[in-house]
């Protein structure tokens, strides 16, 4: 897997990553989103358009991700999942706290 | 005196099941690296049977097995230290075997001993030239350190098993723990040990059935998902089937809140006279009742798995299973046996409709698992209530 972030104003981050998001990117995205989030930005939108394939260690480190910044009082929105990554999320009921945006850029832009 | 046909069994056996044809890709790569490493024209781990040695391994030679009886690994057995040979011609056991005389004209070889777990010599990790070759020390010690290599791969691979043969027995056994219904499961680990596991007991007026998915493979999942069981168990005599799962996330919370795992679970309870199935749905979402009209029903409903969030809470749900009801319940891993996708369910609930028994369907799912060499865990519980 691989990511870039990209500091955006009011705290946001756009993270974007590329891959497979299985158990070895998980060690990964999760610190990624602890140093974001020490570097103060709470609130991360994921870009998932590259990621092609996410297994249940993957969602682990979504869901890690949004404990961790909602803890910091903020946020992680995911944007653009493919078939397989919606699949996991719709299974799992997961669906209802990671919504998935269209653009990870305006994820945040209702607040 | 050596019992003949046994020890024929016991080759055949070697032969087949430990030391495949297919070769390890561990002991490949080593095999492969070796001819560089010494600087030598042939490399192989032979395993050691009771009349011959089978090359596991190798690389530079194309014979699979030998017989023990006059061959250089043979020596190094014996011997059960290193043994090297830096010009075979000159060596008066070896002058005249064959394969010095004649193809491929060995010249060097060196051979170094490895034991089981339990201590027992295993086989040989044999290096051979067909010009002589001198071994200094730092080689030598670079052959014993192999030897030690191979022997630690033995000993993890050893303990792996043991593992799964302890996950294994986890699993439930009795096929028909309540009459007027069958049930049957299976569970294949895409590793030794996995993070799937089902369940089933009896409770009053009826049975407890579950089926889990841990995040995550390998053995640390395995060690969550009987921790899992063990508790969705410790309920079984209270009546509200919400009960075993709120108890569980209670103990992900606190025992296993820092590995940050979570668990996806269907957790039911079978009212056996009237067919009524009361269940949780921890976001596992892949259960469906096949019905005897030729309708399918998938059971889902809007509750988080294990783990995810705090506080959470699960509703209980039911649904009746009519003479010849079927309810399957699988993991994720089957829909990779597929397209990945949904239409899983419908080609689950078509083999279904094609099997003659719950077991028949669960043994259908696991040659699939099998034949697919599947990379998630594959795991399937299967109930039908008799016609009448």
């Amino acid at each position: 897997m691989e990511f870039t972030v990209k500091e955006m104003d009011g705290g946001v981050a756009v993270v974007r990553l590329s891959g497979m998001l299985n158990m070895v990117a998980a060690s990964l995205l999760r610190v990624v989103v602890g140093s974001t989030v020490a570097e103060g930005h709470p609130k991360i939108a994921m870009d998932l358009s590259e990621i092609d394939f996410i297994d249940s260690s993957g969602l682990g480190a979504l869901i890690g991700g949004l404990k961790t910044t909602r803890q910091a009082g903020g946020d992680l929105r995911i944007a653009a999942p493919n078939d397989q990554v919606r699949l996991v999320l719709q299974l799992t009921n997961m669906e209802r706290v990671l919504t998935a945006y269209e653009d990870a850029e305006t994820a945040f832009s209702n607040g | 005196m050596i019992d003949v046909d046994r020890s024929r069994t016991l080759e055949t056996l070697l032969e087949s099941d430990l030391f495949g044809v297919a070769g390890d890709p561990r002991f490949d790569e080593l095999a492969r690296m070796s001819l560089d490493m010494f600087g030598i024209d042939f490399a192989a781990v032979a395993m050691v049977g009771p009349e011959s040695l089978w090359f596991q391994s190798r690389h530079g030679t194309v014979a699979t097995s030998t017989e023990r009886a006059n061959s250089f690994c043979e020596a190094a057995i014996q011997s059960d230290d290193m043994l090297v040979i830096e010009d075979v011609t000159k060596d008066p056991r070896f002058a005249t075997h064959p394969a010095v005389i004649g193809g491929p004209g060995i010249r060097f070889f060196a051979g170094q001993p490895f034991h089981s777990p339990d201590g027992d010599r295993s086989g040989v990790y044999c290096i051979f030239a067909t010009e002589p070759r001198q071994l200094d020390s730092d080689k030598r010690k670079s052959l014993a350190g192999v030897g030690q290599w191979i022997e630690g791969e033995f000993l993890a691979t050893d303990e792996l098993d043991r593992a799964a043969e302890m996950q294994r027995a986890l699993l439930p056994k009795n096929a028909a723990p309540i009459t007027g219904y069958q049930i049957a499961g299976t569970c294949v680990p895409a590793k030794a040990v996995g993070g799937d596991f089902f369940d089933w007991y009896p409770i009053e007026g009826g049975l407890g059935f579950t089926l889990g998915d841990v995040m995550g493979k390998g053995a640390s999942a395995g060690i969550l998902a009987a921790t899992v069981r063990a508790v969705v168990r410790s309920a079984a005599r209270k009546k509200n089937v919400t009960v075993a799962v709120e108890r569980t996330a209670t103990c992900l919370a606190t025992d296993f809140g820092e590995s940050s795992s979570f668990v996806t679970l269907f957790h039911a309870r079978l009212r056996a006279n009237d067919g009524r199935v009361s269940f949780v749905d921890a976001g596992h979402g892949l259960t469906a009742v096949i019905r005897v009209d030729g309708t399918t029903q998938r059971l889902w409903t809007s509750d988080f798995p294990l783990g995810v969030m705090p506080d959470e809470h699960w509703s209980r749900h039911t649904v009746m299973l009519d003479p010849g009801d079927m309810l399957v319940t699988f993991s994720d891993g089957v829909l990779d046996l597929y397209d990945g996708s949904l239409a899983a369910v419908d080609e689950v609930a078509a083999l279904a409709r094609a099997s003659t028994s719950p077991q028949a369907l669960v043994d259908t799912i696991e040659r699939l698992a099998r034949s697919a060499a599947a990379t998630d865990d594959v795991t399937i519980l299967v109930l039908r209530r008799d016609q009448e």
